[in-house]
This record gives structure tokens, C-alpha cells and sequence, in this order.
């Protein structure tokens, strides 16, 4: 991100202190309004001129949305303004937390820099909507659930509906994504992150992976969600399904992460910082190493 | 060495911290950048949105009513070209914009927001003309030409750029019989390689301001390398006495010889006269630095080596075609120092170096920390690992075989080497013992992952007219402290430190009564030409001692009355002058450097002031057929050490050694000189791994950010260091010592070409080495070794399967 400009356009600011006052300033100005998180896209698309918004709704003020709590049985929930180092934080104090959601909390605490991760949010990282954000395939892992409203309501969604591609997400000028629930894993699973950063400072290939259960045909699990190689996130299920057939999971694995590459060939991108072809390689490569780490995470945890 | 007389110094070969830290950690630091001045405009440039087009016509009416606009120049405001080398340069497009980002257009305005405002409101009509970006095509008769009238600009006599072409300079070194050498070769080998465009990346971008006062006086405040240089370049370019300008340089935020020479300084000089005679600022965003500043010229070059059966080398020829973008500045002078000086660290008497600057429609280029030497050392320290193998032999024993000897040796210039310039097989020693070479390196836990070892030597000497001088003034104050007052610059090399050091150690006085001011002012500063090159220590530290030497003297002569012995049995140390023998016979240095004052009143001497200079010895212009002569004042020898991490299936590279060996003299402060080593090491590896300016299909920088443009972080550094410094001293350096600030980052790529090269047996010859390049290479040189890498990932897989379900049996 780059700008010839070392000003900003002009525009108007506001502060609401509550979730409604904030959907009542968006329902009036609409796409004249630019909502205001961490500010790391934002600010940066300003400068840039790529957006030149009427007013600035700037929501780290609304309580509610600046939420991170756990609660057993139903997950993980997030304010969209939670801040990226306070939910390591809150992981970090929570272990039991941080290791339910691995992928994410590996994800999250790679994101550029400590003080980047001490503006930005999760909902930016989500509605900045580049393929590479790194928050994108861990909630794809998880299926996360997305909670929008605007003054007319509330929906829910999931970040593979939301986020539609590059610059595109599934969000109406009036509307303002609140949380992010994510449901608890299956028991037992271990899950994790990977990314390529190849002279550039965002990944061109990301892998989230979760195993539940490997040793056990019946119950096991396999997860598996790209981003970052294709223009949206997505959760591989063709793949996921190959585990679902008889034999042993590391048997199956070849097939799976073939499965994998068939799926997603067509979709992957090719431009400047990395080939197509680097791109599809890198998710499998980091996809096998990924899953040697996640199995080697059981027996660690029983040595 | 029996007799010689060990000198103990109190602080020479000190580790000493830099005397800037505390301003730099504290902010109080001043950089231009911060700068206001009262009643102060601000500029903002508007750039080309065309790689190559005719200008018909700027309507900027609209902008200049913006609120708070002053006034909006074009190129027509200044028809006239200026330029350090080939007067190539325009200070706003003229009649025809050459890259994509080439200013057109200037808006100076009461604010930065009035300014950018009224910027986009500038409407420019361009007639698109056919581009060149490729700059071999760009060599092609019948080539869209950039500058049709090249053979009118005003050229220095060192350089010969070809009117009618898009060659802005042209340089042959040519020296025996390559055809004659080639013939005695066992084995010859060549290639061609690559280097990309790159940025500097100083953390302060170009920042300058200008006031051109009404009485004909110019006052300037920029972000400059070479006050001096620039003032020159700056009088000459608009017409004016130089004495009426006056640059005024505070600390710089990182330079590396993109800050050398003349920057923006005339076009905000003509502003600020402009926008009548107010002082104007012009600062450059990241994404304006990266887009209009000039850059680092990516290069395309040949290589041809031959050697006997005993490893001797018989013969070298190489071309080096730098692609200067749309003007030469100093791209011109660094392709003609990578021709002279292509030989490297060795002595070769078969040799042929072409080396040509070629226009394309992109961004221009100046130097860069090297100065050629990066980039004649990718080629040929490559080549001899690649002829070393094929002959097999040992790549250390092929570069001890031919090593350059002082005393004895000619260098590529066809200069003899003098006796005391070093000792290059001593470094070579170091860098392989430092390293283990020719013992495996260690491996690692992952399979995927092998770690291999290389090495390359360097050479640098700094590139300056025969005629660069330095000089330098001390002064004492009424305490018995010193300022000093010299011309070279403050921007992270530490020279400063040792200067102060220096002073301190000659007058037995303590470093904190040293006072060297941040500030450079041409008007109060001493002169040196330039801060460039690695030459700031030793020519202006010459010139310091000089100064001190002055000094001591008129401080003997007045003490020589009062202690009523003659000025040869006069010592001065300790801060005080006395009698050598009788050391109890004294006076403090604080009772006679403003004059003495004896008991009943009357006084002699007066205010201490010492001069001192210093200028090149023995240099010569270099013939202009053969490329021969003497060019430098020093030649610093040196080599680089590494053991990398590849991991075989992303391509993915991580320095977990480096080795620095850098023959210097004498090191001055040891501190500073590792830090220039580790510095320098990071700057080589980002540029061997990770820098390269994308352009898009108009030419234009696609990543004019530090996101898509990466550059080495901490995380990125090598685990181990191992960094050792020589000492063989230099009679005609200060205290013996050499320059080093540029040669440890020269051999960095090739040591790590190296040991991708033996460790992997991939050949990887383009730079950067970005992991797909890395990845590709080993998939197309080595399949087998991905194929097993791969292979391992899966059987490690099934070894850790099976202990699992081992482990849940037992646990049943």
C-alpha cells in the first residue's frame, strides 16, 4: 500500500458509543460511510484515494464490540473491533482456548508486526477483503459464524459467503459486521497454520488444517481451508471428504491433498509475487508438513 | 618485528558507542524531513502517466484556484538540463515525460493539503510515444530514442555516451589477450546473470528546502550525502557563484549513495524563486521515493572465465549492460567503475570489460552502497566456483592461486598494487577457517531442509575524480575542548565518533571535550568532495590529523616562551603541553589554546585554530581506450562466509552463518566496524534474497511500498556471526586504516549463489534469490532432490502415524 499523498481527503468524523447509533449513522450515509476499526486498510485506502468517504464511523468505542469471551459448549466470540493482540492476549492467558483454536491464534499472532496487531482488528482483517488476509482460512476451519446488522436486523453468514473476492464482500452499504462466533472444534482435534511469505510482506499460499482423532476411522477428522493462493478463502470439503472413506488416514492423505489441488486449480492466482503453479505446490507442500506437525502434536501431548 | 615500537593508545581500537545514538534513540535528532521554516510553502510534484509521450499541452488553471495554491511550474519554467556526469537531467519533464512518475508538474501551496488538492486537478495532454523498457532493445538502432539531442548535453570528460542512441555511456577495459588467453584455458565457463532495479530504502526519503533570498544568497536544507558536491553541481547547473549558496545538511536518515551527488535541490531553489522568495519544502512520500527519486539500475551482464590445468586464470571477459532507467546521473560512473574494476580481488593479465549505462523509459538511477562492485562480483565470483568445479578443484585454492599480491601485482587498471594495501590471502584464510569449508555442514531435524556453505572474496576502492580532496579545522574553546569541523556526512557510518576519537587521542584530552557538531554548513564547514565511497575516514581523518598537527604546533611555539625550551622538546598529551622528559614542567592545554596570560598581564598566542587537508596522491585520469591508469587511493580486501538453510520444497532461504573478514588497516573504533559488518552483511543478504522493483507493462513501479517491496527485518538475520577484522596498515591512512563501509555487502549474493551452488547443485544467476526462483531452479536442476524431500515429508509422516498408534496401544 502505497500513496503518493501524505494528506488525508477531507471527511467527517464520528464516534458512536453505541452499536445502534453507529447502524443509524451507516443506514443515513450509506456508501458515503467508511466504518473506522484498527484504521490499517482504511487509512491506507485513503491515502491512496481509493475510497474518499463523506464521513469516518469509528466503532473502538462501542463496548460491544471490542468483546473476547469463551464460554464451553457454545465458543469463542469476538467483537469485530477486538483488537488481533488482544485475542493472542486473551489465548495466551487461556491456554486451554488458545489450543482449541490453534490455527487462529497461529494466524493472528503472524499478522505483520506487534504494533500493527496492537491497531488492527479482526473485523478489518475481515473486511479489508484481500485474498492473503491471514484471519481467512482459520475461520473457514472453524466454521465461523459471522453476525451482520443493520437497523432493519440482524443475519448471520459464513466468512467463505462473506468474503466474495478481491474488494468484495457481502456486505450492503447500511449493514456492519458486529462478531465472530466460532463453535467449539471436535473434541480432541489439534489444528494449526501455515504460510508462504516470499519477499513480500503477505502470504501467497495459506493452509489451516484440524485433525480430530486420527488414529480412529469412525470418529476422525480432517479440515482442511486455503486462502491467500485463490482471489477468496476456501474451505476444501472435496478433500475433507476423502478422509471419510475406509483405511487409514495417512494412507488416504495423497488422495485427499490431490483432491485438494483439482478443486482449487482453476481459481488460483498467478501475478508478480508468485506463480499459479508455486502457489497450487505450496498449499500441498505446506499441507503435508502441516499435517506431520499436527500428528506429531497428539503424541507430544501423550510423550 | 623486533625494535617496533607498539604504540598504547587511550582510545584508538576503542569500542566506543557512536556519539549520534543519543540523539537518534531520544528523537532529538534533527533530519530535515521535521524542518519548518517561518512563512515556509510546500511542494508536490505531479507525476507522468505516461512511459513516453510528448507534453502538448498543461492546463493548471483549475489548480491554481485551490485555496492556498502560490503558484504551478511545468518544465517550460525551466528549460535547461543539469546533470553530475551527463547534463541529461530536467528538473521538471520538458517537452516530453520519460517514465511513468516523471514529474511534470510542481504545485507550491501554503499547506501539503492545498498542494495535493489542487494536484489532481492539473490536467496534462499527452501524445503517447512508442516506450523502450528492456535495455538491450534499448541498444538496438531504430530504438525509440529518450534523449534525441544527448549529443548536445554537457558531458564530463571521463565519459562517452554515444549521440543517437540510448547509450548514455560507454566503457572498455581492456588489458592483454583475451582470444590468446582463452586459447591456454583448460576450462572456460560462462553465463549470463541478472540483477533487478532496486531501492535504497533509507528510512528518511529525499527531503529538501530551499530559500532563494532576494539578495541573491541561497540557503538550502536537505537530506544530502555531499553538501559540497551538491552546492558545486547546484552553482554550475543554474549559473550562479558558488559562494552564494549555501547547503546546510543536519543529520541524514541512511544514504547509500542515493543521497550523493546533486538531488532535488536546484528544482527547489527555482521554486522557492518561483513562488516569490519564499522558502519552498519538498519531501517525497515512501511511494514517491520509489516512484520519481532515483533507484538502483538493474543490470544484465556476461561472463567469460578461463583457466589453466593449474587453476590459473587465463583469461576474463565480461559485459555488463545497466539498465540506467531515463536519466545517467550517477548510473553512468557506476557502470564504468563495475568495467574498471571487474577483476575483483585478483590479478589477471587477459582482460576485456565492457560496461555500458543504457536509457529505457523507467524510473533513474544513481549509486548505490558498492558502487559497481556488487555487481561485477555476482558475475565473477560465481564463475569461479562454477570454473573451480569443473576443473576440480577447490574454489579457495583456485582464488589463493590468483589472488592479487601487494607489492608485486597489477590490478585490472593496470596499476600496481601497493606493498601495504592488505593482505588478501590472509582473508581468504580466515574466511574459510571461520566457515569449515570442506567440512559438511551440520543438517537439520527436517529432511526438507539442508544447509549448505559458500564463500566469495571482494575488493572495493571508492570511485573519485583523481583530484577529490578533504580537508578539516579544529578550534579550541576556553575550556581546552575542541570543536571540530569537517565536511563529511552524519548519516549512520560513525565516521564522526572516530574523528572525535581521534582529536581526543592526539591531545590526551577527554572524548566528551570533542565536540563535532551535526550540522554541515558549506559556509562553516571544512570542504571535503563527497561522502561517498568509503573514503570519509581516511581522507578526512588525514586531513584531521593535519589539522591536529597544525595545532600542535602553534601551541608549542607559544609554550615554548613560557617553559623557555625550544618547540622540538615540547610534548603535548594529557591534555596539557610540557617538556618531554620533565613532564612536571607543564602548562594545562585550557591555559594557552585562547593565549597565555602571564602573571603581570601581558599575553602571547591567541585562539588555537589547526588546518589541515588532504588530496589523492599519485592518481591518474584512466586512458580512454584501454580503461588503464590509477584510480582509487585504497583498495579494501575482504570476503563472506555463508551456511544457509534451503528448504528443498518451498525454496525458502535462511542465513544461519555469516562469516565477515574485511582487512582494514586499522580499526579505529572495533564497535563501529562490526556494526558496519553486521549492517552491511543484512543490506547484502535482502538484496541477494528478497529486494527487486517490479514494473508493470507501462514500466511503472508496481510495488513503490514496503509491503510488495521487502527488505531484510530483524527476524531475517543470520543466528551465528563470526566477524574478524585484519590489521595491516596503510602507511598513508590515518592510524594505518582503510575504508570499509561499502565492501561488506559486495560478496554477500555470491557467497550465497555459492552455496546453492555446491550444496544443492543448483545454479541460480538472477537475483534476487526469492524462494519460487529458488524452488523452480531446484525442480528444473536437482528433481531428485525435491522428489526426496517430498518423499521424506511422507515417511516421516507414516513414522510418526505409526508411533501414535503405538502410544494410544499402550495407552489402552
Amino acid at each position: 500500500m502505497s500513496s503518493p499523498y501524505a494528506t488525508l481527503p477531507e471527511f467527517e468524523y464520528a464516534r458512536p458509543s453505541t452499536l445502534e447509533e453507529a447502524l443509524k449513522l451507516l443506514a443515513k450515509y450509506g456508501e458515503e460511510a467508511k466504518v473506522l476499526a484498527g484504521g490499517v486498510g482504511l487509512i491506507t485506502f485513503m491515502l491512496e484515494r481509493l475510497v474518499s468517504p463523506r464521513i469516518v464511523i469509528d466503532i473502538k468505542k462501542i463496548p460491544e464490540l471490542r468483546r473476547i469471551e469463551y464460554t464451553e459448549g457454545k465458543g469463542l466470540v469476538l467483537g469485530a473491533a477486538a483488537r488481533i493482540s488482544e485475542i493472542t492476549r486473551y489465548m495466551d492467558s487461556n491456554p486451554r482456548v488458545r489450543e482449541k483454536y490453534r490455527a487462529l491464534y497461529e494466524a493472528l499472532s503472524r499478522i505483520a508486526d506487534l504494533q500493527i496487531r496492537n491497531r488492527a482488528t479482526i473485523g478489518g482483517n475481515i473486511c479489508e477483503a484481500l485474498p492473503f488476509m491471514d484471519s481467512y482460512a482459520p475461520l473457514a476451519l472453524f466454521d465461523a459464524k459471522l453476525r451482520i446488522a443493520s437497523v432493519e436486523g440482524e443475519r448471520e453468514t459464513t466468512i467463505t459467503d462473506f468474503v466474495k473476492g478481491p474488494g468484495f464482500l457481502d456486505l450492503a452499504p447500511n449493514e456492519l459486521l458486529v462478531s465472530i462466533e466460532l463453535p467449539d472444534p471436535p473434541r480432541e482435534s489439534r489444528s494449526g497454520f501455515s504460510k508462504i511469505v516470499p519477499a513480500i510482506e503477505y502470504s501467497v499460499a495459506s493452509v489451516a488444517m484440524l485433525v480430530a482423532n486420527p488414529v480412529d476411522p469412525r470418529s476422525r477428522e480432517v479440515r482442511i481451508a486455503v486462502s491467500a493462493a485463490t482471489p477468496a478463502p476456501i474451505r476444501v470439503r472435496e478433500a475433507e471428504e476423502v478422509f471419510r472413506r475406509e483405511g487409514d488416514i495417512v494412507d488416504l492423505l495423497d488422495a485427499a491433498l490431490d483432491r485438494m489441488t483439482s478443486a482449487i486449480k482453476e481459481l488460483v492466482i498467478e501475478d508478480p509475487y508468485a506463480s499459479a503453479e508455486y502457489r497450487l505446490e505450496m498449499l500441498k507442500v505446506q499441507a503435508y508438513i502441516l499435517f506431520k506437525r499436527l500428528l506429531d502434536s497428539f503424541l507430544q501431548e501423550r510423550g | 618485528m623486533g625494535g617496533a615500537v607498539v604504540r598504547e593508545y587511550r582510545y584508538i581500537g576503542k569500542r566506543i558507542p557512536p556519539r549520534d545514538a543519543f540523539d537518534k534513540v531520544t528523537g532529538i535528532a534533527p533530519y530535515v524531513y521535521d524542518m519548518e521554516l517561518p512563512g515556509m510553502l510546500y511542494v508536490k510534484l505531479l507525476q507522468s502517466t505516461q512511459p513516453h509521450a510528448r507534453i502538448k499541452g498543461i492546463d493548471y488553471s483549475k489548480a491554481l484556484s485551490v485555496s492556498g495554491v502560490v503558484a504551478v511550474a511545468t518544465g517550460r519554467d525551466f528549460p535547461f538540463r543539469i546533470g553530475i556526469y551527463v547534463g541529461d537531467r530536467d528538473l521538471l519533464a520538458i517537452e516530453k515525460a520519460l517514465w511513468v512518475g516523471h514529474p511534470v508538474a510542481a504545485v507550491i501551496a501554503e499547506s501539503p493539503r492545498a498542494a495535493e488538492k489542487a494536484l489532481d486537478l492539473i490536467e496534462v495532454d499527452y501524445e503517447p510515444l512508442q516506450p523502450v523498457f528492456d535495455p538491450i532493445e534499448a541498444m538496438k538502432p531504430g530504438a525509440p530514442l529518450l534523449h534525441p539531442d544527448l549529443g548536445k548535453y554537457r558531458i564530463s570528460p571521463a565519459f562517452k555516451p554515444r549521440p543517437g542512441t540510448n547509450i548514455a555511456n560507454e566503457f572498455r577495459l581492456s588489458k592483454g589477450d583475451v582470444d590468446k588467453g582463452f586459447s591456454k584455458a583448460s576450462v572456460v565457463v560462462e553465463g549470463e546473470f541478472s540483477i533487478p532495479f532496486m531501492s535504497h530504502v533509507y528510512m528518511e526519503t529525499q527531503a529538501v528546502i530551499a530559500h532563494y533570498k532576494p539578495n541573491g544568497y541561497v540557503d538550502i536544507w536537505s537530506s544530502a550525502q555531499s553538501p559540497f558536491s551538491a552546492r558545486y553541481l547546484l552553482a554550475m547547473s543554474l549559473g550562479m557563484p558558488v559562494g552564494r549558496i549555501r547547503i546546510h545538511v543536519p543529520y541524514v536518515g541512511g544514504g547509500f549513495g542515493g543521497k550523493a551527488g546533486l538531488g532535488w535541490e536546484p528544482l527547489a531553489v527555482m521554486l522557492s524563486k518561483k513562488a516569490g522568495y519564499r522558502p519552498v519544502k519538498l519531501l517525497f512520500t515512501r511511494s514517491e521515493q520509489m516512484r520519481l527519486a532515483p533507484v538502483v539500475a538493474g543490470v544484465k551482464a556476461w561472463g567469460k572465465l578461463g583457466l589453466d590445468k593449474e587453476g590459473r586464470i587465463v583469461a576474463y571477459q565480461a559485459r555488463f549492460i545497466f539498465d540506467s532507467g531515463a536519466f545517467g546521473d550517477y548510473t553512468v560512473n557506476v557502470s564504468r567503475t563495475a568495467g574498471y574494476a571487474c577483476t575483483g580481488s585478483y590479478e589477471v593479465d587477459n582482460v576485456e570489460c565492457l560496461s555500458y549505462a543504457v536509457y529505457t523509459n523507467k524510473i533513474p538511477t544513481t549509486a548505490l552502497r558498492g558502487f559497481g562492485y556488487p555487481e561485477n562480483h555476482w558475475v565473477l565470483e560465481r564463475l569461479i566456483d562454477m570454473a573451480a568445479k569443473k576443473l576440480g578443484m577447490d574454489p579457495a585454492k583456485v582464488r589463493s592461486i590468483n589472488l592479487l599480491k601487494p607489492g608485486k601485482s597489477k590490478t585490472s587498471t593496470g596499476a600496481r598494487l601497493r606493498e601495504d594495501a592488505g593482505d588478501p590471502q590472509r582473508v581468504l584464510e580466515e574466511v574459510i577457517g571461520s566457515l569449515g569449508w570442506g567440512r559438511e555442514p551440520s543438517s537439520t531435524d527436517k529432511p526438507w531442509k539442508i544447509r549448505a556453505k559458500g564463500f566469495a572474496l571482494s575488493v572495493k576502492g571508492p570511485s573519485q575524480p583523481p583530484d577529490a580532496s578533504s580537508s578539516a579545522i579544529i578550534k579550541f574553546n576556553e575550556d581546552g575542548s575542541v570543536d571540530v569541523m569537517v565536511g563529511t556526512g552524519n548519516f549512520g557510518q560513525g565516521t564522526v565518533t572516530s574523528l572525535a576519537m581521534i582529536v581526543a587521542e592526539e591531545f590526551g584530552i577527554p572524548l566528551d571535550k570533542v565536540h563535532v557538531h551535526e550540522m554541515r554548513s558549506t559556509n562553516d564547514s571544512a570542504y571535503t568532495w563527497q561522502t561517498v565511497g568509503s573514503r570519509g575516514l581516511f581522507t578526512d581523518g588525514s586531513a584531521l590529523l593535519e589539522a591536529i598537527k597544525d595545532a600542535k604546533s602553534k601551541i608549542k611555539r607559544v609554550a615554548s616562551a613560557v617553559l623557555r625550551v625550544s618547540e622540538d622538546h615540547l610534548e603535548i598529551g594529557d591534555g596539557k603541553v610540557y617538556v618531554k622528559g620533565k613532564p612536571w614542567h607543564y602548562i594545562p592545554l585550557e591555559r594557552i589554546v585562547m593565549g597565555y596570560l602571564y602573571e603581570n598581564g601581558n599575553a602571547i598566542g591567541g585562539p588555537i585554530i589547526g588546518a589541515g587537508r588532504h588530496i589523492a596522491e599519485l592518481n591518474t585520469f584512466l586512458d580512454p581506450e584501454t580503461g588503464q591508469g590509477t584510480p582509487t587511493i585504497f583498495y579494501t580486501f575482504g570476503g563472506t562466509g555463508v551456511e544457509v538453510e534451503v528448504n528443498v520444497l518451498t525454496g525458502e532461504i535462511k542465513v544461519v552463518k555469516a562469516v565477515q573478514v574485511f582487512d582494514i588497516g586499522k580499526a579505529i573504533n572495533p564497535l563501529l566496524v562490526e556494526g558496519q559488518m553486521i549492517g552491511g552483511f543484512v543490506m547484502g543478504q535482502s538484496r541477494a534474497l528478497y529486494e527487486e522493483l517490479i514494473f508493470d507493462e507501462m514500466g511503472s513501479v508496481a510495488n513503490p511500498n514496503l509491503s510488495f517491496y521487502y527488505v531484510a527485518r530483524a527476524k531475517d538475520m543470520p543466528d551465528e556471526w563470526v566477524l574478524k577484522i585484519i590489521e595491516t596498515p596503510q602507511s598513508d591512512g590515518p592510524y594505518g586504516a582503510r575504508g570499509i563501509g561499502e565492501n561488506v555487502m559486495i560478496a554477500v549474493a555470491p557467497a550465497i549463489g555459492n552455496a546453492l551452488y555446491h550444496g544443492l547443485s543448483v545454479d541460480v544467476r538472477s537475483l534476487p534469490l526469492k524462494a519460487e526462483r529458488v524452488w523452480r531452479a531446484i525442480r528444473e536442476q536437482n528433481p531428485k532432490l525435491y522428489k526426496e524431500a517430498l518423499e521424506a515429508v511422507k515417511r516421516s509422516i507414516r513414522e510418526s502415524y505409526k508411533k501414535l498408534r503405538e502410544a494410544l496401544v499402550v495407552a489402552r
